[in-house]
């Protein structure tokens, strides 16, 4: 190849040359020169630093993503640096007090701890004007925080629903799902994709998400389940409430509702639920059949939020007696509606159901007693437990309890404790990680309108070790993110099915219809297909 | 036939001169661009008042929010149409300012026009000078009608604008050029504008039609152009066949699917289709003239030629010299462009929707005089009369005036009005009475409802700010931070609140805080005259909440109720009773014949005079309401007794037939 050159082209090119090696060269100094740092010995500040989130003394995973803060410090200038005992400290200088981690050296540091610790260096740089750099600078630094790295790895999917805080409208809503050890945030299935319906109440079974199901309430596809089982979804004509999958995957056992909303007049929450009526039925998959039993629709009992133990040996679920009549107006003494925490012997093979246990009686903790997850080991057992009701999001009082089951086992006698890591602010829908150490929970003590997903360490003394908030690369998203976060539920793998399957499965038309005996209950609640409903005899 | 010989002539020698003289010179057409496209400006600015659009009256509700953080930027570049969404939600934004929303409709307006005209003369030669200003008169009937489809019509520009640019690129240049011009383009008008490469592809084809060298290549750009969508919309994005064909285009589901959203779409089918039709027409029309002339050519060729007739002669001297009158030409097109203009936008705009809009933003803002002048003309809508008693009650009319204007007893809380408009509406009446719970019950509905818009957001802020809920107000405050609209004002609170957490010094928390309901019970929905009860309860110089309930015993006909709170007037420092008060009492106490008990204030002679002349009447018709009315309703219309009589309850009618009667 010939290159024909020329003295004016040669001009243009050393011209050029010359151009990007000083755009280069002040990036670099420009670069450099924005990351000061303490030369020489600073002024210890004795307190920890203030930085938001708040992820000093926390536990972490030792696979989850940076966890990327703001320095709530006056200063002109700062300097991070998180080290550990093995492994290369990673040096962050943040502009503007945002400590953006880079998510490869923290990976390969929270590996190389595991068991251990990590420990953070904030230095901060009081004033420009006392620059100096003579052994003492006017660079403070403040305690180190120490962070624990356990030892068990976190699921690596959390899947919740994204929706605004209103109580009777809504217009875009969805089910995400979140890979925990970096920041992708995907789309499981949104409203968009059948007409702006309502998606809800998503289930797995044993943290996979071969088997899952999903709720659909639409004004144009009625108000079905989506089955999905390995890569194909399809549709279950009947509503289902809060659902659990016995860990067999041959049946989900569900809540129906007769849900009421209410408003509160004054107060921090402005929104309440009440059941009218409800009770539990079981979906058996391979049949296709739903059926329900005595111990689990009793009449004069609300019975709702069903909870496999992870042997399938006893469902677990909540109980209130009904104690009004009038299935429309609300009950003048509301705030003395309690559930029990019940269970109940499930035998597989027969598809028989024993008598009825109290777990924990209203009566005697004095307080409604919801939510109930047990750890895949059988070990623990935590619930919610508000003033009243049957909605602990809408509860400000509704805080964590723990049981152990295996002492319960023992002494014959359940007892829960109240979780130190509960806040003012309402604690709810939390769900275990697959090897039980870890626990997701919807929390509003950021703010009282707005959940957050946060994640505790639960050691095997059944300490729950300080929560923290799940991470976002940018660490002021919660400052203006206008979602709550509802049902955060840890998974192993993500969703497999892709949203148009999904999509498509909700609008099918020939959906096979469920088998129902016509023994089933109570008028229902706020389908659109009252065809499509169990009825309660 | 080398490239030169593809290339078009020159422009100025390409278009004959007939044209230059139709089409007027370029500085004519620059000037009667200026003359109208700033007719057009004021009229929107003016007229319209595009700020309406941008407040939206609970009426328009998918008018996006917008917010200058690099989340929401990656957000929408990064999706097919997303580009679009992005640049119209920015634009949108700059609708909160009259003049300058009215700024960018026009830039858009001339915009459409100077590419539809660009297409059209280069793929048929003619100038079609009218033409440039037919998407101005559509967007002035969308705007008139205040229908909002500012996306729909951005992803518009966007096509036509890459339909110009590959004019541009492709002239005179070889089928293999041009094609990667069109994929090249293809790929960024769908990524930038969605659904609208589908006009893209229809116009690109159409022009590659008119090139005589390329026409196999309008062959190929329309299958290109239909498999896109699926390609890169369905197949790589994951997107909804639906989604991935018709984001952005009218026929868009978002738009269809929604009765108020959809109003008024047809105006931008015609806006979609007018490029391409023209352009076809255009072409037709040059193939037709072609034809013409051959067969005149071939016929004058085989007749001998004559001298023209005297009439041709005459004409074409007459003609000449008009036609060398290029002024009046200009001048009498202009005009006559101006006048349709003119009658488009006066036969279009929907007064009753501009007055609507306005009476919600002279609400929104407290522009109480501006509301009772307008509501005058449309008191017959339930949100009117929603603002219109609240305009009286803080003029200090209500007492004294409320019955001038038809009442109903859902006029002071919506109640019937269509669910989503009544909640933003009721928001600010709930929340400056105190029932704070309600009004952020409204909002929060309304926020799912109309978007995130930043009134909404700034409420919310301030009830939270009230409420104690700082984090939350933080977050409503950090969300309107990022907005063009509302920076400053949330910036200014969050200062605030790093300086003082109770607010102290914010005069409007401090008074919210003072009369805001502290009782707490369930109520179904948000707010009752018990609520109204309550805040007296709890704070018994809420003079809102107290004019509200009396109001609201006078509309349900709670005249018992009322007479016991009529001591309250002097406790609350009243100097007089307001006159539809006393008038209330005064028909208490001729309908039950109790004594006339005034709270401590002279009863009023004329009041007494009009009651007893008014049950007159009624007696002279024997109680016949029906044949009373029109007697009554001409003397005594604007009187509580008047509305008392034809509206209350069965009982309560009864009781007065009864009393009148004897």
């Amino acid at each position: 190849m010939t290159i024909v050159t020329n003295k004016r082209t040669r001009a243009i090119w050393i011209g050029g040359v010359l151009v990007i090696g000083v755009i280069g060269l002040a990036g670099i100094l420009f670069v450099f020169s924005a990351r000061p740092r303490p030369a020489g010995p600073c002024l210890a500040i004795d307190r920890l630093p203030a930085i938001r989130p708040d992820y000093r003394g926390v536990t972490l995973p030792p696979n989850v993503a940076p966890l990327n803060f703001v320095v709530e410090e006056e200063a002109v200038a700062c300097f991070v640096r998180i080290h550990a005992d093995h492994g290369k400290a990673i040096e962050v200088f943040p502009r503007d007090g945002k400590v953006t981690i880079p998510a490869h050296p923290w990976r390969r540091l929270l590996d190389a701890n595991r068991g251990g610790a990590i420990r953070i260096d904030v230095f901060t740089k009081a004033d420009t004007s006392e620059v100096t750099t003579g052994p003492t600078s006017s660079w403070q630094q403040f305690k180190t925080i120490e962070n624990t790295v356990a030892a068990e790895e976190i699921d690596d999917y959390l899947v919740y629903r994204r929706i605004r805080p209103s109580q009777v409208t809504w217009r875009t809503m969805g089910i995400y799902q979140r890979n925990l050890t970096g920041f992708r945030e995907q789309v499981v299935l949104d409203n968009e994709r059948f007409g702006d319906g309502c998606v809800n109440c998503h289930a797995f079974c044993n943290h996979r998400t071969d088997k899952m199901l999903l709720g659909i309430r639409s004004t144009t596809y009625g108000t079905p389940e989506i089955l999905i089982e390995e890569d194909r979804a399809r549709q279950i004509k009947t509503k289902f409430g809060y659902t659990s999958w016995h860990p067999s995957g041959q049946l989900a056992a569900f809540s129906v509702n007769k849900v009421r909303q209410t408003f509160h007049a004054a107060g921090r929450e402005i929104r309440d639920v009440f059941d009218f009526d409800s009770f539990i039925a079981c979906y058996h998959v391979k049949a296709n059949e739903v059926e329900t039993a005595a111990p689990l629709s009793a009449k004069d009992r609300l019975e709702t939020y069903p909870a496999w133990a992870p042997d399938g040996e006893y469902l677990y679920f909540c109980s209130a007696p009904l104690t009004w009549k009038s299935q429309e107006t609300l009950p003048e003494h509301h705030d003395r509606i309690r559930y029990d925490l019940m269970r109940v012997r499930y035998d597989l093979a027969g598809n028989t159901w024993g008598e009825v246990e109290t777990v924990l009686a209203a009566k005697e903790t004095g307080r409604s007693a919801l939510l109930p997850r047990i750890s895949p080991d059988g070990r623990w057992l935590v619930l919610t437990m508000c003033d009243y009701g049957c909605f602990p999001v809408f509860r400000e009082s509704s805080d964590l309890y723990l049981v152990d089951l295996e002492a319960a086992k023992r002494t014959g006698r359940y007892e829960c404790r109240r979780l130190e890591i509960n806040s003012d602010a309402s604690e709810s829908w939390h769900s275990f990680s697959s090897n039980g150490r870890w626990l997701a929970f919807s929390s509003k003590r950021l703010s009282h309108v707005f959940t957050r997903t946060f994640f505790a360490y639960i050691g095997a003394d059944g300490r729950v070790h300080k929560p923290f908030v799940l991470p976002q690369k940018n660490p002021l998203h919660y400052d203006s993110f206008l979602w709550t976060f509802s049902v955060p539920e840890l998974v192993k793998e993500p969703v497999q099915v892709n949203r148009r399957t999904l999509a498509q499965a909700i609008r099918n038309p020939g959906a096979e219809p469920v088998r129902m005996p016509i023994t089933m209950a109570t008028p229902k609640a706020d389908s659109g297909h009252p065809d499509a409903e169990p009825l309660r005899e | 036939m080398n490239s030169a010989d593809q290339r078009p002539p020159d422009e100025s020698t390409a278009i004959p001169d007939k044209i230059r003289v139709c089409g007027g010179s370029f500085l004519g057409q620059m000037a009667r661009d200026v003359v109208f496209f700033s007719l057009f400006y004021a009229y929107l600015w003016r007229i319209v008042g595009l700020h309406l659009l941008f407040h939206g009256a609970g009426q328009i509700t998918h008018f996006p929010s917008f917010y200058t953080t690099w989340e929401f930027f990656v957000q929408h570049v990064s999706v097919p149409g997303g580009p679009a969404g992005y640049l119209a939600a920015f634009l949108s934004q700059l609708f909160h300012t009259s003049w300058l929303g009215a700024l960018v409709v026009t830039i858009q307006a001339w915009m459409l026009g100077v590419c539809i005209t660009h297409m059209l003369r280069t793929a048929t030669q003619r100038s079609g000078w009218a033409i440039r200003y037919v998407p101005a008169l559509l967007l002035l009937v969308v705007y008139g009608r205040y229908l909002y489809f500012f996306p729909t019509t951005v992803s518009l520009s966007l096509a036509l604008a890459l339909g110009c640019v590959h004019e541009r690129i492709s002239r005179g240049r070889s089928q293999a050029w041009a094609l990667a011009s069109f994929l090249t383009l293809s790929l960024i008008c769908y990524h930038t504008a969605a659904g609208a490469v589908l006009l893209f592809g229809l116009i690109c084809s159409i022009y590659e039609l008119s090139q005589n060298d390329r026409r196999r290549l309008s062959l190929i750009c329309a299958p290109i152009t239909l498999a896109l969508p699926y390609l890169l919309g369905v197949w790589a994005f994951g997107a909804e066949t639906v989604h991935a064909y018709f984001d952005l285009l009218p026929v868009a589901p978002e738009l269809l699917h929604s009765p108020t959203r959809r109003q008024g779409v047809e105006i931008v089918y015609a806006l979609f289709l007018l490029g391409p039709t023209a352009i076809l027409a255009g072409m037709l029309i040059t193939v037709a003239r072609a034809q013409l002339s051959r067969l005149l050519q071939r016929r004058r060729s085989s007749r001998p030629s004559s001298p023209p007739g005297r009439l041709r002669r005459l004409c074409d001297a007459l003609g000449s010299r008009i036609l060398s009158a290029r002024i009046c030409l200009w001048l009498a097109q202009t005009i006559a462009l101006v006048a349709i203009a003119a009658m488009v936008a006066h036969r279009t705009l929907d007064t009753r929707k501009r007055a609507l809009f306005g009476i919600d933003y002279c609400a929104c803002h407290r522009m109480w005089p501006a509301i009772l002048t307008e509501g005058r003309k449309y008191f017959d809508d339930p949100l009117v009369m929603h603002a219109v008693n609240r305009a009286l009650y803080h003029t200090g009319q209500l007492g004294n005036e409320m019955f001038q204007w038809p009442q109903h007893s859902g006029s002071l809380f919506l109640t019937n009005a269509k669910a989503k408009r009544s909640l933003w509406a009721n928001a600010d009446v709930y929340l400056e009475l105190g029932l704070i719970n309600a009004a952020e019950f409204a909002l929060t509905e309304s926020m799912e409802g109309l978007g995130e818009r930043p009134m909404i957001l700034q409420r919310l802020a301030l009830i939270n700010m009230v409420k104690g809920n700082l984090g939350t107000a933080r977050v409503y405050l950090g969300a309107l931070d990022r907005t063009l609209s509302h920076h400053a004002w949330a910036s200014k609170y969050l200062e605030f609140l790093e300086q003082d957490a109770e607010l102290t010094t914010i005069a409007e928390v401090q008074h919210l805080r003072s009369i805001a309901l502290d009782h707490d019970f369930l109520s179904v929905i948000p707010a009752t005259p018990q609520m109204l009860q309550r805040l007296l309860e709890r704070n018994p110089r809420n003079r809102m909440a107290f004019e509200y309930l009396m109001a609201s015993h006078l509309l349900n006909g709670r005249l018992t109720t009322f007479t016991k709170r009529v001591p309250q007037f002097k406790e609350m420092g009243y100097p007089a009773l307001p006159t539809h008060f006393e008038e209330a009492v005064l028909t208490y106490v001729y309908g039950t014949r109790k004594p006339l008990y005034l709270g401590g204030y002279e009863p009023r002679a004329d009041l007494r005079e009009q009651i007893e002349d008014f049950l007159g009447i009624l007696t002279r018709h024997r109680g016949n309401r029906q044949a009373a009315l029109a007697e009554l309703a001409s003397k005594y219309r604007k009187t509580y007794i008047f509305y008392y009589v034809y509206t209350q309850s069965d009982k309560a009618k009864q009781r007065m037939r009864r009393q009148s009667a004897q």
